[in-house]
């Protein structure tokens, strides 16, 4: 490790809280080049993190640039930071995206400018922590630090009912990430009735030690409750079916950049919360649920693009594609092979540079035209020719073309799921069909044909992408060719945390579950869903037969 | 089907009254390959009509049961706390019963424990 002596991990970290002080300080019509500026100077120490970064150096379990510093002893618990190739790959990515939106939002966001800015900053510490924390509690902190910046995005400046779509998305991610929490304290507690002592009890690289030490680990009740725990936090953030519900709502209020956020770094806290934490330190439970999370990744895949094919709403549209990309990455990482990790870590970053694309896109149109319904639209390519190819670009890198790097990442997932069982790689394939289905079918829509008359409407206001939007979204374009084409840019990168991750999920076989808990949750939840489809279409019924009686309008639920 | 199309030129475009000889042998195949074998039909059936409504079902689906889940819970919440609110008269003689039911079920379970 080269310039180990700056802690530049607390310094990427932390800049941008600096950054936001500096411009809450400073006037208001300083706020977005003092916000850009500073995300654009993290950004530069994330990549010079790249240049000190040693491929393969995280062998073995090793972490790199750690910081370390004890912050409450009397539990164990330290301010400790690290990077891998996995958490290294992802600082990258969130510090990209988060000047490309900072600059992206200099046009939308017209009020309490200071505010948003201030807002987006945190927003940055958080996610940059959640990747960098080698501790426990630490970890907890920056995960929940990302909820009130991205609350106040979504509730001040977002569309008409973003009110409930933010209450929604923070209540829903907060039970799960509470139940975290009480798996992380148990865990600690569990640590230290093992060895008797506080020492480092919270630390991950003893705790991983000591999930995987032949022969010893976690007790089993304490891993499957605690993996269970885990599992709900990072399952609604990811977010996995049926915990996917506050995304399209989060996602259609969200002003663009905020989505742009969401999607491409917030969905991956998840993913990646699944790899680091869940996976070593309960690698037995992890191998229980294992199949009953692939059912789940696999329902999310083909689930989340059928529902894409009906949406009327862009921005839903894109919103369900999220939930259907992130099923591959969560097929890749359960069936516990070399090529779905990789590919599944590759989709994360794919996802997240196609999707924050797709979304910047669709706030193009959105800025011109205020409206985001796809069938009042028609004939854009005829008034809007860059906007076209660049959409075009984007809708075929979220479908898969090969020679961009969608591709890559869905294929070795894929190849990874065939390699646990054929027909898993089968079920997900013909996803690929329904994806490219609602992506080439909203394209069609959008741009060909005749200008519609809304849009005709809409007028002079239809201009081509200004030169601000080429430069968000030309890195992203650049990128995906890039790794389409060497994807090996990243797979080296990754192969580390790759090769820790499998050996420390396979120390352990599968937990035993008592087959009567199993039997009576799946009975519960069948016969729960049955009851709310009845009770539901009962509602229905009556409530259209009393409209009818009564000759006034419904009230939807 | 280039065998086919000499043998057509050949034997049947001479003699036009042969054609409905030949068709009347196999009435069914003949009008299947007319209808180039339904295969537009059947793909808009299978894949638009058919699939229009599973798409449109999970569409719902996901809206009222998944979703309406997590507003059911939201709407229990809800109307728990205004059922709890209740307890909260403002009148002191309501709160001066409640002191006084929870003491005697203070007292009266301290005495049963204490009994065993």
């Amino acid at each position: 490790m080269s310039i180990s002596s700056i802690p530049i991990l607390t310094i990427v970290t932390f800049l941008p809280l600096i950054g936001g002080i500096v411009v809450a300080i400073a006037p208001e019509r300083l706020a977005r080049p003092i916000a850009l500026g500073f995300a654009l100077v993290t950004w530069v120490v994330s990549l010079l993190l790249l240049t000190g970064f040693i491929a393969g150096g995280d062998r073995g379990g090793l972490f790199q640039f750690v910081v370390a510093a004890p912050w409450i002893p009397v539990f164990g618990i330290q301010f400790k930071l690290g990077i891998d190739g996995l958490a290294l790959i992802l600082v990258i990515l969130t510090t990209t995206l988060t000047w490309i939106s900072i600059l992206a939002s200099f046009g939308p966001i017209k009020d309490r400018v200071k505010l948003y800015m201030l807002s987006f900053l945190i927003l940055e510490v958080g996610l940059i922590g959640v990747f960098v924390s080698l501790d426990l509690f630490l970890f907890y902190i920056f995960w929940e630090i990302v909820l009130v910046p991205m609350y106040l995005i979504i509730g001040i400046w977002g569309g008409s009912n973003r009110i409930y779509a933010t209450i929604k998305f923070v209540l829903y991610t907060l039970v799960g990430s509470l139940l975290m929490l009480v798996a992380i304290l148990a865990t600690g507690f569990a640590y230290q009735a093992a060895t008797g002592s506080w020492a480092n009890a919270f630390d991950f690289e003893t705790l991983r030690a000591f999930a995987t030490s032949p022969g010893g680990g976690f007790a089993g009740g304490l891993q499957v409750g605690a993996f269970l725990a885990f599992f709900l936090a990072f399952a609604i953030k990811v977010p996995m079916f049926p915990f996917h519900t506050w995304l399209p709502d989060a996602h259609v209020e969200a002003p663009t950049a905020g989505s742009v956020i969401l999607a491409a770094i917030m969905l991956k806290l998840g993913a990646f919360g699944f790899i680091r934490f869940a996976l070593p330190l309960f690698p037995g439970a992890a191998h229980t649920f294992a199949p009953a999370i692939i059912v789940l990744s696999l329902i999310a895949i083909i689930y989340g693009a059928i529902v894409a094919l009906v949406q009327p709403d862009l921005k839903k549209l894109v919103a369900y594609s999220s939930v259907s990309h992130m099923g591959f990455v969560t097929l890749g990482i359960f069936v516990f092979n070399e090529q779905g990790m990789q590919g599944a870590i590759l989709q994360m970053v794919n996802h997240g540079l196609i999707t924050g694309a797709l979304f910047l896109l669709v706030g193009v149109i959105y800025e011109r035209t205020h409206d985001r319904t796809i069938a009042k639209m028609g004939g854009l390519s005829s008034v809007m020719p860059t906007y076209a190819v660049a959409f075009g670009f984007f809708a075929f890198a979220s479908a898969g073309l090969p020679g961009l790097s969608g591709f890559v990442g869905e294929f070795l997932s894929l190849v990874g799921a065939f390699l646990f069982n054929p027909w898993v790689a089968v079920i997900a394939t013909i996803c690929m069909i329904l994806a490219a289905a609602y992506l080439l079918w909203m394209y069609q829509r959008l741009f060909f044909g005749e200008l519609s008359d809304f849009l005709r409407g809409v007028g002079d206001h239809l201009i081509d992408l200004t030169p601000i939007e080429v430069l968000t979204l030309a890195p992203l374009g650049a990128l995906v060719v890039a790794f389409g084409i060497f994807p090996g840019l990243v797979l080296t990168l990754i192969d580390g945390s790759v090769q820790n991750v499998l050996h420390d999920v396979s120390t352990q076989a599968a937990v035993p579950l008592p087959p009567e808990a199993v039997a009576m949750a799946v009975i519960a939840i069948v016969a729960y869903v049955i009851a709310r489809l009845a009770w539901v279409t009962y509602a229905d019924t009556r409530e259209a037969s009393d409209a009818g009686a009564l000759g006034s309008a419904a009230a939807g639920e | 089907w280039l065998f086919g199309a000499e043998i057509g030129r050949i034997r049947v475009l001479p003699r036009p009254e042969r054609v409905s000889a030949l068709t009347a042998r196999v009435p069914f195949l003949y009008r299947a390959s007319l209808n180039k074998w339904w295969f537009d039909e059947l793909y808009h059936l299978l894949f638009i009509v058919l699939g229009g409504r599973v798409a449109a079902f999970l569409w719902w689906f996901d809206r009222r049961v998944v979703d309406g889940t997590v507003n059911a819970l939201a709407g229990v919440t809800v109307g728990a706390g205004r059922g709890i609110r209740r307890i909260q008269t403002g009148r002191v003689q309501n709160y001066a019963l409640g002191i006084a039911i929870g003491l005697i079920v203070m007292a009266g379970s301290f005495l049963y424990l204490a009994g065993r």
